[in-house]
C-alpha cells in the first residue's frame, strides 16, 4: 500500500500545505485559537494569573532562567506577547543586512587525507597522521559543546535551545558510541533546527541520521540478520511508546528498516540505501501491511494515535515535571495530529494554558545540571566559562552528547545524589569566587588536621596529615573545576550590594528577600527566609557590622553577602525552578 | 539511619527532629562562634558513634575494574603449554622468572603479593572467565559485565543497580553504592538509587560551614512552617530534596571522619588505585555501612610494547591490591568482604606486528576475602581449540555475580542477572 518509489525526505511546501490544512481543521475543533486559546478548556478554566511569579515560571521552563531585572518588562507586555517573543523566527538579516542562516550551526572540517597518500606512508606517518586525527576530534567535540552553552548563554532562541535539549534525549546518541564529531555535530544541528518545527520532519530526519544510525546499530541491519535494536527503540522512545506495539511489530519494522546504513570513511559518514542488504518482502507493521522501506516507517508510526499521544505527554512532561492527565495529553494530541506534529504551535498552545501556570507546576521542577548552572550564569548576569559549564555538568551528570544509556538522562530526583547535591553548592561557590584551589588545599589540611585533634591521633605526624590533605586534593572533582575557572581567568563581576542598595533593602529581613530574590528562580518559602535572616545577623556579628553598614561599605559588606549568597545557591530552594 | 522513612506522606511538613523555634535559633544565632562550635558537637556526636560502633559489619562487595582489556595469558601465564611460546615472541617471561603454581599455571612475575594471598587460601583464580558471542569492543563489552546482558546499555541499569533495587528495599541507604576515584562505571548506574560517586572523601563535603548548611535540611521547618496553598507542587519537592540534604550531611560527615581518623599499619602505593583502596579500607573499618564499593584502573590496552607497559601495570595492581588485601586481612570489620577483580576481555593469544596483542575474549578472575575458598576454580582455556585467535570462556562470568548474589546479598541471581547460571563453590 506503500508508495515504493516516492522519496522521503518531503519539502517544506509539503509541510506548509499540511499545515494550512491543519489549522482550517483546527478552527473547527477550536473555534477561538487565536488570542483566547480555547484548546484549554470550558468555562470553568480560570484566566493565567499574570504576575512575576507567573513570568519568571516561563523563562524557567521554556528558556533558562531570567535576570529579576527583566520581570517587569514581561509582566506589563502580558503572555501572548512573552509566547510570541519566544516563538518568534530569530532575525534572517544580519547586522550588514546580510542574509544569514537561521541558525548559526556548527561547523567541523577534518583534515583530509588522500587515501593512496595514506597507503605510502610509513608506519610512524600514519600513526602520527591517527594522533592529530585524535586530537581534532576531540578538540571539534569540546567545540560543540562550549559552543552550545554560548549559544544558551546568549540568550538569543531561549525556547529553541530548551526543546533542543528536550530532543537530545529522546533521539539521544553518544559520542563515545559513534566516536566522530561530525555525525554528532550533524545530529546536533538537525536538532536544533527542527526543535520548533514538525516532529514528522524530525523523526523522518533521524531515521536517516548517521550519528542514531550508528548508536542503535541501523547500519548493522541487514536481511536476513536484523538487528532489532533501532526499531525497538524507534517505537519505545521515540514515538509511540511502551505498551503500543507488539514485539512482532518490532521484528517487521526491523525488516523495514534493512538496508538504511551508513557509508563511512576516515572522515565520518552519509546516509545511503543499500538496496542489497535491504530485505524487499512484504512486512506487517501496526497492521500495516506492504513492500516496506525505510522511509515508509515514520508514515506508519505517525498515523498511530499513541504517537501523537507520547509526544504530547513526553513535551508536556517535560516542560511541567509531571505527567499530564491523559485527558489533557489527548487534547494536545489532537492538537499535533490536526497540525501534522506542529510542535511550535502546539508549544503556544501550552505556554498560553492555565494548567501549565497551576501550583502543583510552580516551582516544583527540579533543575539538571544544565538548568541549574545556566540558570545561576543569567541570574548572576555573569557568564561562566563555557567549558566549566561543560565540565561542570559533565561532573553532576549530565554529560551532553554522552548520556548514559539509549533512553537519555533521568530527571528530577535522580540529578540529585548526596554527592550532587553538595557539589552543586561547591560550584556555586567557585562561581562567587569563594572557593578558590588554595583555599581547597588548606581547607583539606585544616580538616584532617581538626579530625586527628579531636580524636586525639597524636600518632599522625603533620607531615602524614599534609602529604594525606594534597593527596585527596589531587583526586577530587572540585578541585578540578576550580582550577578550570582560574584557567579561563574568570572573576565575578557582580555586585550584591549594589544589588542590594539598588532594591532599597535596609534591615536583614529586607537584605535576604532581595538577595532570594535576585539568586532564586522560585518564592522561597517563610522558614528559609527566616533561617537566612538568622544566618545574614551571624555574618555581620562575625565581622562586626551594624545592618545599616552592610549597604554603606561595599568592601566590608561584599564578602558577607556573598557567603550569604553561597548558601542561597547550596539550599533545596536553589534546585528548583 | 536515613530519616525518609520519617518524612513520608502524612506530615507535609517533613520530620520534626530537633524542635527549634525561630526565637530560638535567632537567639543562638547570636551566641556567634561559641555557640555554633557547640552546635556542631551536638549534632557530630550521634554520627559519631556510630562510625564507632563496630558490630554488625555488612557484608560487602569490592569491584575492581581493570579497565582496557587485561592479558589474562600475561597474568596467570599457562607456561606448561607450548603453544604460548609458539605464539608469543616478545610478550612472554623466562620461565624461570615466573611464580609457578604448578605444572601448567604460574603468576605473573610481578604480582608477588598476590601469590602469597593465593597461598594463604584467601585468593581464588576463576580461569577463563567470559561470555557467549564475545564482543571485542572495549565500550560494548565492558556493557554487557557492567549490565550482565548481551545488550549492554539499552536493556536498562548496570547489575549493580538492578541488584540494589532487588536486596536493598524499597529506600537502601544514600551510600549503600559507593565509587571511588571519578567517574563510576556503568555497573553500578541504576535509574531509581543512584550510587554516590566520589572523587575524594575529603571533597565529599559541602565547602562552607556544615552547620550551616545542614540547617537548609528538615531542620528548617522548625522555624515557621509554610502552609500555602498556592507553593504546593513546590513544598512537595522541597521535603524530598531537604530529606536528601539531611542525608547528605550525614553520610559526608560518616565518609570524610571515617576516611581521616582511618589508621593502618599498612603502607599504600602512592597510586590512584593505591588511594582509593585505601580509602575503601577506611569505609569498611568505619562502619559506613555501604554495600558495594567500585574503583577501577585504566590503561590495559596493550597494543603495543607490551611487555614492558603489562608488567608496570601487573607491578601497580599487585602493590595496591597487595597492600589492600593485607590490611583487611587482619580486620575484624572485613570478615564478609569480598573482592572481585575483572576486566572487559583477555587478549589474542598470537602477538600482534607492534610487540603487543589485540582485542581478545576471555581471562582469569581474582576473587578475594578472608571467607573465599581460595586456589584454582573453572578450568584453563584451551590454548588448542582457539576461537578466531582468542581463548574461549569456560566459566560464564554471571556465574560469579551470581555467587555473589546468593552469598552476600542473599538475594534471587535471575532478576538481577536475567537469567539463571550456576553458582561457584566459592565463599
Amino acid at each position: 500500500m506503500m508508495n515504493r518509489s516516492r522519496t522521503s525526505s518531503r519539502t517544506s511546501a509539503t509541510f506548509l500545505r499540511r499545515g494550512g490544512a491543519a489549522c482550517v481543521c483546527l478552527a473547527l475543533v477550536l473555534p477561538a485559537w487565536g488570542s483566547a486559546p480555547a484548546v484549554h478548556g470550558g468555562d470553568d478554566v480560570l484566566p493565567i494569573q499574570w504576575d512575576r511569579r507567573a513570568v519568571e515560571h516561563v523563562w524557567n521552563r521554556a528558556g533558562f532562567g531570567i535576570h529579576e531585572d527583566e520581570i517587569d518588562r514581561w509582566v506589563e507586555a502580558g503572555p501572548e506577547a512573552l509566547v510570541d517573543h519566544l516563538l518568534a523566527p530569530r532575525p534572517l538579516v544580519g547586522p550588514g543586512g546580510e542574509l544569514q542562516e537561521l541558525l548559526p550551526s556548527f561547523e567541523f572540517e577534518p583534515t583530509r587525507i588522500d587515501l593512496l597518500d595514506y597507503e605510502q606512508r610509513s608506519l610512524e606517518q600514519r600513526r602520527e597522521f591517527r594522533r592529530i586525527a585524535a586530537r581534532e576530534n576531540a578538540a571539534a567535540f569540546q567545540g560543540l559543546r562550549t559552543r552550545w552553552i554560548e549559544q544558551i548563554a546568549s540568550g538569543d532562541d531561549p525556547l529553541r535551545d530548551r526543546m533542543c535539549m528536550f530532543w537530545h534525549g529522546v533521539f539521544t546518541s553518544s559520542y563515545r558510541t559513534v566516536r566522530h564529531p561530525s555525525p554528532m555535530i550533524e545530529q546536533h544541528n538537525a536538532l536544533r533546527a527542527g526543535a520548533l518545527g514538525s516532529y514528522d520532519a524530525l523523526l523522518r530526519a533521524m531515521l536517516r541520521d548517521v550519528a542514531l544510525l550508528q548508536y542503535l546499530d541501523g547500519d548493522k541491519n541487514r536481511k536476513g540478520r536484523p538487528n532489532e535494536n533501532l526499531a525497538r527503540e524507534v517505537m519505545e522512545l521515540f514515538s509511540l511508546g511502551e505498551g503500543n506495539y507488539t514485539e512482532a511489530d518490532i521484528g517487521e519494522a526491523a525488516r523495514a528498516l534493512t538496508g538504511a546504513g551508513v557509508a563511512t570513511r576516515f572522515d565520518g559518514g552519509w546516509y545511503r540505501f543499500f538496496a542489497k542488504r535491504h530485505d524487499a518482502g512484504e512486512k506487517s507493521i501496526l497492521g500495516v501491511t506492504g513492500h516496506h522501506r525505510p522511509d515508509d516507517l515514520p508514515d506508519i508510526l505517525l498515523a498511530q494515535p499513541a504517537c501523537a499521544r507520547f509526544i504530547a505527554s513526553s513535551i508536556i512532561e517535560y516542560l511541567e515535571g509531571a505527567a499530564p492527565t491523559d485527558e489533557r495529553t489527548e487534547r494536545y494530541a489532537e492538537v499535533l495530529r490536526a497540525t501534522g506534529y506542529d510542535v511550535g504551535f502546539m508549544l503556544r498552545q501550552l505556554l498560553l494554558d492555565p494548567a501549565f501556570y497551576r501550583d502543583e507546576i510552580i516551582g516544583a521542577r527540579i533543575t539538571s545540571p544544565v538548568d541549574y548552572l545556566m540558570g545561576m550564569s543569567v541570574r548572576l548576569g555573569d557568564q561562566l566559562p563555557p567549558n566549566f559549564v561543560v565540565q561542570a555538568a559533565s561532573e553532576l551528570g549530565e554529560d551532553l552528547f554522552q548520556p548514559p544509556n539509549v533512553k537519555g538522562w533521568e530527571s528530577g530526583l535522580h540529578w540529585m545524589t548526596t554527592a550532587r547535591f553538595m557539589l552543586r553548592g561547591n560550584i556555586a561557590g567557585a562561581a562567587l569566587g569563594l572557593i578558590s584551589g588554595e583555599g581547597l588545599r588548606s581547607d583539606a589540611l585544616g580538616f584532617v588536621d581538626e579530625m586527628s585533634m579531636e580524636e586525639g591521633m597524636e600518632d599522625m605526624s603533620s607531615g602524614d596529615a599534609m602529604a594525606m590533605g594534597v593527596e585527596q586534593l589531587r583526586r577530587d572533582e572540585l578541585a578540578q573545576l576550580v582550577r578550570a575557572l582560574e584557567s579561563a581567568k574568570y572573576q565575578p563581576s557582580f555586585s550584591f550590594v549594589r544589588a542590594v542598595r539598588g532594591d532599597g533593602a535596609q534591615t536583614d529581613a529586607e537584605i535576604v528577600e532581595s538577595m532570594a530574590a535576585s539568586l532564586l528562580a522560585i518564592e522561597p518559602p517563610v522558614e528559609t527566609l527566616r533561617m537566612l535572616e538568622g544566618r545574614l545577623f551571624q555574618l555581620r556579628r562575625r565581622e562586626g557590622l551594624a545592618a545599616k553598614r552592610l549597604t554603606q561599605s561595599r568592601s566590608l559588606a561584599e564578602p558577607v553577602l556573598r557567603e550569604l549568597g553561597h548558601l542561597i545557591l547550596s539550599l533545596p530552594e536553589a534546585q528548583l525552578h | 539511619m536515613m530519616n525518609r522513612k520519617e518524612s513520608n506522606p502524612e506530615s507535609a511538613r517533613g520530620p520534626r527532629r530537633r524542635p527549634l523555634g525561630r526565637r530560638r535559633f535567632l537567639a543562638q544565632a547570636g551566641v556567634g562562634a561559641a555557640g555554633l562550635a557547640l552546635g556542631r558537637r551536638a549534632i557530630a556526636r550521634p554520627a559519631l558513634e556510630r562510625v564507632l560502633r563496630r558490630d554488625g559489619a555488612p557484608k560487602s562487595l569490592v569491584l575492581v575494574q581493570l579497565g582496557g582489556g587485561n592479558d589474562g595469558l600475561s597474568t596467570i601465564v599457562p607456561h606448561g603449554d607450548d603453544v604460548l611460546y609458539r605464539m608469543r615472541d616478545t610478550t612472554v617471561h623466562a620461565k624461570k622468572d615466573l611464580l609457578r603454581i604448578d605444572d601448567y599455571r604460574a603468576f605473573n612475575p610481578q604480582l608477588k603479593k598476590l601469590r602469597a594471598q593465593f597461598d594463604a587460601g584467601r585468593l581464588a583464580i576463576i580461569e577463563g572467565c567470559g561470555y557467549p558471542e564475545a564482543i571485542r569492543s572495549h565500550f560494548k563489552s565492558l556493557e554487557v559485565w557492567h549490565t550482565a546482558r548481551p545488550t549492554g546499555r539499552a536493556s536498562g541499569d548496570g547489575w549493580i543497580g538492578r541488584l540494589v533495587a532487588e536486596a536493598m528495599g524499597e529506600d537502601p541507604a544514600a551510600d549503600s553504592v559507593v565509587h571511588l576515584g571519578g567517574r563510576a562505571p556503568y555497573s553500578v548506574y541504576s535509574s531509581e538509587h543512584p550510587p554516590v560517586a566520589l572523587a575524594s572523601p575529603t571533597g565529599y563535603r559541602w565547602f562552607g560551614d556544615d552547620d550551616v548548611y545542614a540547617m537548609g535540611g528538615n531542620a528548617i521547618c522548625e522555624h515557621e512552617p509554610a502552609a500555602d496553598a498556592r507553593h504546593i507542587g513546590r513544598d512537595r519537592a522541597l521535603q524530598a530534596l531537604r530529606t536528601t540534604l539531611d542525608d547528605a550531611t550525614e553520610s559526608s560527615r560518616k565518609v570524610r571522619h571515617a576516611a581521616a581518623s582511618y589508621r593502618t599499619g599498612v603502607e599504600y602505593p602512592k597510586s590512584r588505585l593505591g588511594a582509593s583502596l585505601r580509602d575503601v579500607a577506611a569505609l569498611i573499618e568505619g562502619g559506613v555501612g555501604t554495600r558495594v564499593y567500585s574503583v577501577q584502573m585504566g590503561g590495559f590496552d596493550t597494543h603495543t610494547n607490551q611487555l614492558i607497559a603489562h608488567n608496570r601495570l601487573m607491578a601497580t595492581v599487585d602493590a595496591a591490591l597487595g597492600a589492600f588485601f593485607e590490611d583487611l586481612s587482619g580486620r575484624e570489620s572485613a570478615k564478609d568482604v569480598v573482592v572481585a577483580v575483572y576486566s572487559e576481555f583477555g587478549r589474542r593469544v598470537q602477538e600482534n606486528g607492534s610487540k603487543g596483542h589485540d582485542h581478545g575474549k576471555a581471562a582469569p578472575m581474582f576473587v578475594w576475602g578472608q571467607k573465599v575458598k581460595g586456589g584454582l576454580h573453572g578450568e584453563h582455556p584451551s590454548m588448542e581449540n582457539l576461537d578466531a585467535g582468542d581463548v574461549t570462556f569456560t566459566t560464564d562470568f554471571r556465574s560469579v555475580y551470581a555467587t555473589f548474589i546468593d552469598k552476600l546479598f542473599g538475594a534471587t541471581p535471575g532478576p538481577v542477572l536475567g537469567g539463571d547460571y550456576p553458582l561457584l563453590d566459592l565463599i
